[in-house]
């Protein structure tokens, strides 16, 4: 019981500062490999598995139209990299994809809403065969709730999920609501640092 | 140890009742022009965030309290500035985001409800224009009873709803259009 006790205490103030505190978390124990695919970016350019190559990425996949969690996760993912900000040099910031899997609500919006967030998000969309192959590498879903041809005003159901992409375009983690952002980075801080010590 | 707790227990009960009947009393004293119906509802930091241009979808966030000792229900909202505004909660099961629609919502005798992101908000739909951080749009809160509450909502961050109270007003008290002025900066 004592020992026990000792434990506990140590758990709770022995321990160095929880990095993860507050932060939803699944790490794979094999990062998982993203499929090749080929998607657009906000401004038309081709978006391809080479783009996730040579840098750490978090991939939200939403819609534009969405109130509430769509801008409430990229308002918390910008703040998340600007805490990184703090702790890794400009070059290894992870960059922040917005999968758009509404396109023919968000093609024509896609650039004006990504810039909304931060200049430096991308925002990537594409024919549905090619959405529905991301959503799958990325162990994603999303449903249009369509009541009809003409209803503009639907809602979509999707993964409220973060995937986190290790340069070589592998999944090494994913992390849910709430992106509490000083936990997050230091929770990203982490398997970054982990997978390169430098 | 327990005894302290019960005292606190008891105080806090004491405390709600008193400001219940309190705010009945003094209300109207305190808020001059917004007149307040038996039964007062409050609304607090109402805000909505900044949307990106040609995104006609918004979410409107506050705390409404029931200040009155009698339940409270919403039973919906509108605005004159949009199409549709229905109230919503987003959730998250099994790791999937959806968007509930509350055709109700009842607030107990001094029970307090923050709309907030992720959770319960309001959802706007169809807006007559784009709205700049910093400028205010209405919305009415349609209570049960066929009374209502308009308040403003200010565009921009958490704390753009600044301190600014809407208290319920009477029907009698309304202006004949409340809605039709709209804040802009």
């Amino acid at each position: 019981m004592l020992k026990r006790t000792v434990l506990l205490v140590l758990l709770a103030f022995g321990a160095p500062p929880a990095f993860a505190e507050g932060v939803k978390g699944v790490i794979l124990d094999e990062p998982s490999p993203i499929a090749p695919f080929t998607l657009v970016d906000q401004a038309g350019e081709p978006f391809t598995l080479e783009q996730l190559k040579g840098r750490w990425s978090l991939i939200f996949l939403g819609f534009t139209h969405c109130p509430d969690v769509c801008p409430f996760t990229l308002a918390n993912l910008g703040a998340v990299r600007g805490e990184l900000s703090q702790l890794v040099t400009p070059e290894k910031l992870p960059q922040i994809v917005f999968l758009a899997v509404d396109p023919d609500r968000d093609r024509a919006v896609l650039a004006d809403y990504v810039a909304h967030f931060d200049l430096a998000f991308v925002g990537v969309t594409g024919d549905r065969r090619d959405i529905d192959g991301l959503t799958t590498s990325l162990d994603g879903y999303y449903s249009l709730k369509k009541r009809g041809e003409h209803d503009k005003a639907y809602d979509v159901v999707h993964s409220a999920a973060v995937a986190f992409v290790t340069p070589e375009g592998s999944i090494r983690a994913k992390i849910t609501p709430p992106f509490q952002p000083y936990n997050t980075a230091a929770y990203l801080y982490r398997l970054m640092r982990e997978a390169d010590p430098d | 140890m327990a005894k302290y707790h019960l005292m606190v227990v008891l105080a806090t009960v004491t405390a709600a009742v008193v400001e219940c009947g309190a705010t009945l009393a003094s209300a109207h004293d305190e808020h001059g022009t917004h007149a307040i119906s038996a039964g007062p509802a409050e609304i607090r930091d109402a805000w909505s965030p900044p949307s990106p241009p040609g995104i006609g979808t918004r979410a409107v966030y506050f705390t409404l309290v029931n200040t009155a000792c009698a339940p409270l229900k919403v039973i919906g909202a509108e605005s004159l500035d949009f199409a549709q505004v229905s109230i919503h909660e987003s959730s998250t099961r099994n790791g999937i985001a959806m968007m509930t629609p509350a055709t109700q919502l009842t607030l107990t005798a001094g029970e307090t409800v923050s709309f907030a992101p992720g959770g319960l908000h309001l959802m706007l739909m169809g807006a007559s224009r784009n709205f700049h951080e910093g400028e205010h749009f209405r919305i009415r809160l349609i209570f049960d009873d066929q009374d209502s509450l308009v308040f403003e909502a200010t565009v921009g961050g958490a704390a753009a709803g600044g301190n600014h109270d809407h208290h319920r007003q009477h029907k009698d008290g309304h202006p004949d259009h409340p809605l039709a002025e709209t804040g802009g900066s």
